[in-house]
């Protein structure tokens, strides 16, 4: 049986398997059966009320009569009864009756209490007919037995009513809930398979495609905006990638080209020892040039994708300034260029040392590097708001504003850097290790370049 | 010594320096250890760094 069932569900539209669609029908039944219920009870409730009320004002005024006044009352109440509902009777304190349509006193039926349910036995022309009733007695003074009852079928009748309209409106719910579950889940499924066709493309390698968004506050649209997000980085990384395989074996042939041109001149026209030595260092430096860029590379994968700080120690910002000051302090002089230092904020920070100690390095090689003979390069280390910013500030040709971004890149050299000797690496290993200290590197054009590492200070 | 590891060892980091820096500074010990007109004590060894030894 299961077997068929399966095999019935396998020929059923896609949608109908969704779960969109199977909780929005579901729900609509579920709904449209609690809500004939509620109005059943309600209903129910009221009229029950509403019925009590009335016997029991009734009973009271005819009990309230002299007793021969009584008997037309009943009979009165009896009369005016179109529908057949009305009950009333009049007993003796024996129990025989005396007036009314009731046969006798219905058993179990409390004097002088309030209205309660009863079985009633009802006497008229059309004989006895035993039904369920509210009703309610009293005693009268001169010991007779007053009974007051109303049939309560029309409960029963409410109830089919409410059964009537539910059999009606259950399948218009189903429907409608059916209608509005397919074109939910077949909304979703056609976003569902655009996405699809996307992600096939974006894998084939496209990866310009971005998942569309409408605008709307949707889950769709949230998830296609972190997707997108996603894709803006790997694609970011991916350029990158590409650029730099191109860059490294750019920057690797120069220096390796050049070391080939000194030896085969060298091996050519070498006449003596001290000749052919000045070719072999010349040599040696070309390939210790591409021997560092291998080595820059590598330290900046290690530092990248290593992820994790090791030494991790509480540095003193101030003593670090103050060495890398020492450090280049005589390559300034030798270029005749002016390296203030001023360490005046003593902070301490959470972080590598001999990482911090690198970019900091770094950041005053690149600046005195940059700055022309006779300029000037300062090294602050300054405060600003929950963090310690050290500063290098330098009277270079300075950053463009549309190269900011790129100078952190591999291999990235400003046009003004080509006949400058370095590798393009410095700015990305700073970049490195400031965002894996979780820190913040600027780079700003004032006159010259200011460069900004900004070292979050550990919170007290 | 080794140029690198002299560096390391001077200045109590790990990273590798430029080696315009190392020249620099080593031009600067030079100056101060090795006085004009007598023979110099610091000498380059090809390929490896540099070695201290007396003027002889």
């Amino acid at each position: 049986m299961f077997a068929a069932l399966d095999s019935f569900s396998v020929q059923l539209p896609d949608f109908v398997r969704t779960t969109t669609f199977r909780w929005t029908a579901s729900a609509f039944a579920v709904c449209i059966v609690l809500f004939s219920a509620f109005i059943y009870w309600e209903a129910a409730s009221y009229m029950l009320a509403k019925t009590d009320a009335a016997l029991t004002e009734e009973s009271l005024a005819i009990a309230a009569d002299s007793p021969d006044r009584e008997l037309d009352a009943i009979d009165d109440r009896l009369s005016q009864d179109p529908r057949r509902i009305k009950l009333a009777g009049l007993f003796g304190s024996d129990g025989h009756r005396i007036a009314g349509n009731l046969k006798r006193e219905p058993d179990g039926l409390k004097i002088d209490a309030p209205v309660q349910n009863a079985a009633a036995i009802r006497i008229d022309r059309d004989g006895p007919d035993e039904m369920t009733v509210r009703a309610i007695a009293r005693s009268l003074p001169n010991g007779n037995v007053l009974v007051i009852a109303r049939n309560i079928d029309e409960l029963k009748e409410l109830a089919e009513l409410v059964a009537r309209a539910l059999m009606l409106g259950l399948p218009f719910a189903l429907g409608f809930g059916s209608v509005i579950g397919m074109v939910l889940s077949v909304r979703a499924q056609k976003r569902v398979a655009e996405l699809n066709t996307l992600v096939r493309r974006i894998v084939a390698g496209d990866l310009r495609q971005r998942l569309p968004t409408q605008g709307l506050d949707h889950p769709f649209d949230k998830l296609a905006e972190i997707a997108n997000g996603m894709l803006d980085e790997i694609e970011a990384v991916v350029q990158e990638m590409a650029g730099v395989g191109n860059e490294i074996a750019h920057d690797l042939r120069t220096p390796l080209t050049r070391v080939r041109l000194v030896l085969e001149r060298g091996r050519a026209n070498a006449k003596t020892l001290e000749e052919l030595e000045a070719i072999t260092d010349r040599a040696i430096g070309g390939i210790d040039h591409s021997l560092t860029i291998i080595t820059t590379l590598l330290r900046i994968a290690e530092i990248e994708y290593g992820g994790r700080l090791s030494g991790l120690d509480n540095v003193a910002l101030a003593d670090l300034v103050r060495e890398v000051g020492d450090l280049y302090e005589p390559i300034a002089e030798d270029k005749h260029i002016t390296l203030r230092v001023a360490s005046g904020d003593d902070a301490t920070v959470r972080g590598d040392r001999d990482l911090l100690l690198e970019a900091v390095a770094n950041l005053v090689d690149n600046a005195l590097k940059f700055t022309p003979v006779g300029g000037c390069v300062e090294l602050a280390l300054v405060r600003g708001e929950n963090e310690s910013i050290v500063r290098v500030t330098d009277s270079g040709p300075g950053v463009r504003e549309n190269e900011r971004k790129s100078v952190t890149r591999r291999f990235y050299r400003s046009d003004k850097s080509r006949h400058t000797f370095g590798f393009g690496l410095g700015l990305s290993l700073v970049s490195a290790i400031v965002k894996l200290h979780g820190f913040r590197l600027s780079i700003a054009a004032g006159p010259g370049c200011v460069a900004e590492i900004a070292c979050a200070l550990p919170s007290a | 010594m080794s140029a690198v590891s002299s560096f390391k060892e001077a200045w109590s980091c790990k990273f590798v320096p430029a080696t315009n820096l190392l020249d620099v500074h080593m031009g600067r010990l030079r100056h101060k250890v090795d006085m004009p007109n007598e023979a110099p004590m610091i000498h380059n060894v090809c390929s490896a760094g540099f070695i201290l030894r007396a003027a002889s």
